[in-house]
């Protein structure tokens, strides 16, 4: 209880010194950098203490990209809000036929997928997202997949072969 | 200015203040000491210090922080730890400072450093970094060292146990 | 002679032939390193390093035995020195021995004829060298990538003013990265100039004034370098640009291109080092290797 009362009561200006406390630090300095020398010595694969050669601190840029699982179908187990499903083709091709419940988000090979879109993906609550695009090479599903899965959403998955893969499901007349 | 510089809180707020920028430093310095390699890689990516000096930076630098993270949260000359600390702040906050102004834009990927890639810096980071030197130098000036092991060697010194029985009186 | 005396007589002698043995080995040893230029101007403790290597690990062309024995064949074949060249440079900048292997590896596949060779659409206002060189590199780069901005204008100068002058045919495909802003409009820009005949001067440009880079700035450099800035500007804003710059993307997703700069050697994507000093030892070895099927 005395030593509490201590920092109750305003304490009076206290002078600071500086001399004890930077040469402590010079001390302190000098014998971490005898440690880290003695240290690295030992050490299996320690560093020498000059580079010789320049550092190489670029690498090759890397295009966005996450890890996605490939689907060879539409299947759509569970709830349907469980599941969303985007349709990476043009706003044409999306129009002349869909999956029903697809939404269409045109790949672009040039821009980024907006924020905005990626707001709406990730609040959506769907435990999955399926693409499907154009099933050509490059699939624009593909590359709209590992674009999303690369920006944070989670459980995302493209069909391969993309919307000419699904007219197996379509009525005969139908054409995506 | 006076009265608040005698303000008997002070003491308060510099404690969690020491053990906060104690563990930091201590976290910060895990990597580093088991990896020269990658955090001289980091060194090299700002593009600040000549080719010769940046392997010994990266051998030395993180037992720095590793005593001074030490010093502060075991309360052990505290006001040495804090001054390290603060020493150490200002060079990463000018450091950090200068490749921002330079536009090195290590968010792209294209650095080798695995830092850069998961911390890539920004003017958030020298906010961050100005914080963390505020707090040493408050730590610096206003620490009592109401808990640690400077006040435990203090109280087995009967002539500081005196000294503080006369403080109290008055 | 004495029954007692032979046997240590016959002890001396093998102590003898030990120690002859012993003796010749390093020398056996060092005489592999020794074999190779670079590998000799190593210090002591990377020598050991080096020995080790060339004993463990087998070229992937010109011999079927280890370096070690490779070498000191008389004389020993140019690939396998190129190699054992490469792997001391790689040694002096202090690669493990796993990680030396896995690049060896990755030169294998660059420079062996193995798989489906990549296609392109080359577009000749984007090539540097003599038409019907030897080889053909593509080089898909991005304009906002500071990788590319190192290694393009250096390995552009190599085979143009280098000891690779006249051997090598360099075509350049645009690659615009999302994550790199402005890449779109800097792509742009390049198909522009290429259009207007001068793709290398502008590409030069945009790489040597990366850090002052501004879309609006464009049609300044452009018209710096003699181009007719109307002209520039009406290409920047034609939409049959725009698609090149897709078809040009597409192609580059479709030989599997996922970072820039990416690298085609006569089709083959290179995966080894991607320094200047690597590729310029790579396209060596590739003519070497064109030269030597072409004899009769």
């Amino acid at each position: 209880m005395r030593e509490m009362s201590i920092f109750f009561r305003r304490s009076p200006a206290r002078r600071l010194t500086w001399h004890a406390p930077v040469l402590e630090a010079l001390v302190v300095t000098a014998l971490c950098a005898v440690l880290a020398l003695l240290v690295n010595a030992l050490r299996a694969e320690g560093l020498p203490l000059v580079q010789e050669t320049e550092y190489q601190i670029l690498v090759p840029c890397p295009e966005t990209s996450g890890e996605v699982e490939t689907l060879t179908g539409l299947n759509l187990t569970g709830a349907p809000t469980e599941t969303l499903v985007l349709d990476a083709r043009s706003r044409g091709a999306y129009e002349s036929w869909h999956v029903p419940g697809a939404r269409n988000v045109p790949y672009d090979y040039l821009e980024a997928v907006a924020s905005a879109t990626l707001r709406k993906l990730a609040s959506s609550g769907a435990k999955r997202v399926v693409v499907y695009g154009d099933g050509e090479n490059p699939d624009c599903g593909e590359h709209l997949a590992k674009e999303l899965a690369g920006k944070g959403i989670r459980n995302v998955g493209f069909i391969v072969g993309g919307a000419p893969a699904l007219t197996g499901d379509l009525p005969a007349g139908v054409r995506p | 200015m006076k009265r608040l510089y005698a303000w008997g809180g002070h003491p308060y707020l510099a404690l969690p203040a020491r053990i906060y920028l104690g563990l930091v430093f201590l976290l910060a310095c895990y990597h580093k000491l088991l990896d020269p390699a990658a955090f001289a890689l980091d060194i090299a990516t700002y593009q600040l210090l000549p080719l010769g000096l940046i392997n010994l930076l990266a051998i030395v630098l993180p037992w720095i922080e590793l005593a001074a993270g030490l010093m502060l949260l075991l309360g052990l000359r505290t006001r040495v730890g804090a001054l390290l600390v603060a020493t150490m702040m200002a060079m990463f906050t000018v450091a950090v400072t200068l490749a921002v102004l330079r536009g090195l834009d290590m968010s792209c990927g294209c650095f080798a450093s695995q830092g850069a890639a998961s911390d890539p810096i920004s003017w958030f980071t020298v906010l961050r970094d100005l914080g963390w030197l505020s707090l040493s130098m408050y730590v610096l000036v206003f620490d009592r060292d109401p808990l640690g092991l400077d006040r435990l060697f203090a109280r087995r010194k009967p002539g500081e146990a005196v000294t503080h029985h006369r403080e109290h009186r008055t | 002679m004495n029954p007692r005396q032979s046997p240590s007589r016959s002890l001396r002698v093998a102590v003898l032939c030990c120690t002859l043995v012993l003796a010749a080995a390093p020398a056996t040893r060092a005489q592999s390193a020794a074999a190779v230029p670079l590998c000799r101007s190593l210090g002591s403790d990377l020598e050991a390093k080096v020995q080790g290597v060339f004993e463990s690990l087998h070229p992937y062309d010109g011999c079927d035995e280890t370096f070690a024995k490779c070498l000191a064949r008389k004389p020993p074949h140019p690939v396998v020195l190129r190699l054992a060249e490469a792997l001391c440079r790689q040694v002096k900048e202090g690669r493990s021995r796993s990680e030396l292997e896995r690049s060896l590896t990755r030169r294998a596949q660059s420079v062996l004829p193995l798989g489906k060779p990549a296609t392109f659409s080359l577009d000749e206002s984007m090539a540097t060298g003599i038409a019907g060189a030897p080889i053909t590199a593509v080089v898909y780069a991005c304009a906002r990538c500071p990788f590319c901005k190192v290694f393009v204008p250096e390995l552009h100068r190599e085979l143009v003013e280098g000891p690779l002058k006249g051997t090598v045919r360099l075509f350049f495909r645009p690659f615009p990265l999302k994550d790199h802003a402005s890449s779109t409009e800097g792509g742009l820009a390049i198909l522009a100039a290429a259009r207007l005949g001068a793709f290398w001067p502008f590409l030069s440009k945009l790489y040597s004034d990366y850090d002052a880079f501004c879309p609006k700035l464009l049609p300044d450099w452009a018209a710096g370098l003699g181009l007719e800035r109307a002209v520039f500007e009406r290409y920047l804003g034609d939409p049959t640009l725009r698609d090149a710059l897709v078809a040009a993307k597409q192609e580059g997703l479709r030989n599997k291109v996922e970072a820039t700069p990416t690298l085609f050697l006569d089709g083959r994507k290179y995966l080894y080092d991607l320094t200047v000093v690597s590729v310029v030892d790579v396209l060596q070895e590739l003519l070497e290797r064109q030269t030597e099927h072409a004899a009769p």
